[in-house]
């Protein structure tokens, strides 16, 4: 079975992060990953799994509690250009988020460079969607959520 | 023990009621963990700020008290243990309240929606037998599978 390389966003503590890290701990299949952490403070750098992580970076998300407009509009702007850059570097074959707001600036840079983009919504999220999820629904490639009841479209888990 | 963890955003409400609920005898063998930015200091209980490996108390522990976040939740219930949820309502869109009532709903959950019966809840719960681990993958199934059988195409990235 080949190696799937993975960029994983929205890492760096908190429920994204291990909602993330469950799936991929999950995958009963080589990955290589690609993992971008986030957070106030460029988060916690810490990730358990058994895959290879090939590279590892640093970006503020944007959208992070206590954020001003301007300084989200200005983060926003620096996660298009890093997510240009990891994409043209790294090369995955896909990009994975989980609830992070970071997915909207990596998607605009992905779908510019035809990589495939998919976004989870948080399982946390019930009824109500995120604004990211709302945002997503356009630009991922695949979008998954769990509860039927969220006004999504996508694979919704809770059938499958 | 009875383990009770804020996660990584304090929750001084839970942290005091469950200090008083010691002082005034109604638990006993409580250990809580506070947060790093917790500003209310239990005085009759042991405590910690935080600290790596946490999935180790949840183990040891008889039952966990948590908020609604997603690692607490779906860790304890992973483990197996015996989990009395509370809200948070002091997180940026709340959306906890949501995710516990439907936890509730598929009995995997004992959902405590008021601090002053959190007592009662827990001790109700703990006559209650242990919970099997639960296999939370579920929730995320659709992506787990589609990255096992991702097909690699050649490349059309512009790079």
């Amino acid at each position: 079975m080949s190696t799937v390389r993975v960029c994983v966003l929205g890492l760096g503590g908190g429920g994204f992060a291990w909602e993330a890290q469950k799936i991929v701990s999950s995958v009963r299949r080589p990955l290589e990953l690609v993992l971008v952490f986030s957070g106030p403070r460029g988060g916690l750098k810490y990730f358990f799994s058994d895959h290879q992580v090939v590279g590892s970076y640093d970006i503020r998300s944007p959208a992070l509690t206590g954020d001003r407009t301007l300084g989200q509009v200005r983060v926003l702007g620096e996660n298009v250009l890093a997510a240009f850059k990891i994409i043209r570097k790294e090369r995955p074959d896909v990009v994975l988020a989980v609830g992070t707001a970071q997915a909207i600036p990596w998607a605009l840079a992905a779908r510019v460079l035809h990589c495939p983009i998919w976004y989870a919504e948080s399982v946390t999220r019930v009824r109500t969607p995120s604004r990211t999820a709302r945002i997503m629904q356009s630009l991922a490639t695949r979008n998954y959520f769990f509860w039927r009841e969220l006004p999504l479209t996508g694979m919704c888990m809770e059938d499958a | 023990m009875i383990f009770v963890t804020v996660g990584t955003i304090s929750f001084d409400d839970l942290v005091r009621h469950m200090d008083e609920a010691v002082s005034r005898g109604e638990l006993t063998d409580v250990l809580l963990q506070i947060g790093s930015n917790g500003i209310y200091i239990p005085k009759h209980c042991e405590y910690f700020r935080a600290r790596p490996g946490i999935d180790e108390y949840y183990r040891a522990a008889d039952l966990v008290v948590g908020h609604g976040g997603t690692g607490t939740t779906l860790g304890v219930l992973e483990i197996g243990t015996r989990l009395v949820s509370v809200r948070n309502p002091t997180m940026s869109a709340d959306h906890q309240d949501e995710f516990l009532s439907a936890l509730e709903r598929l009995g995997l959950v004992s959902y405590c929606r008021n601090l002053a019966d959190l007592p009662t809840v827990i001790r109700r719960r703990l006559q209650e037998p242990k919970p099997p681990p639960c296999d939370v993958t579920r929730f995320f199934c659709a992506v787990v599978s589609d990255l096992e059988h991702f097909e690699k195409k050649a490349s059309n990235m512009r790079m």
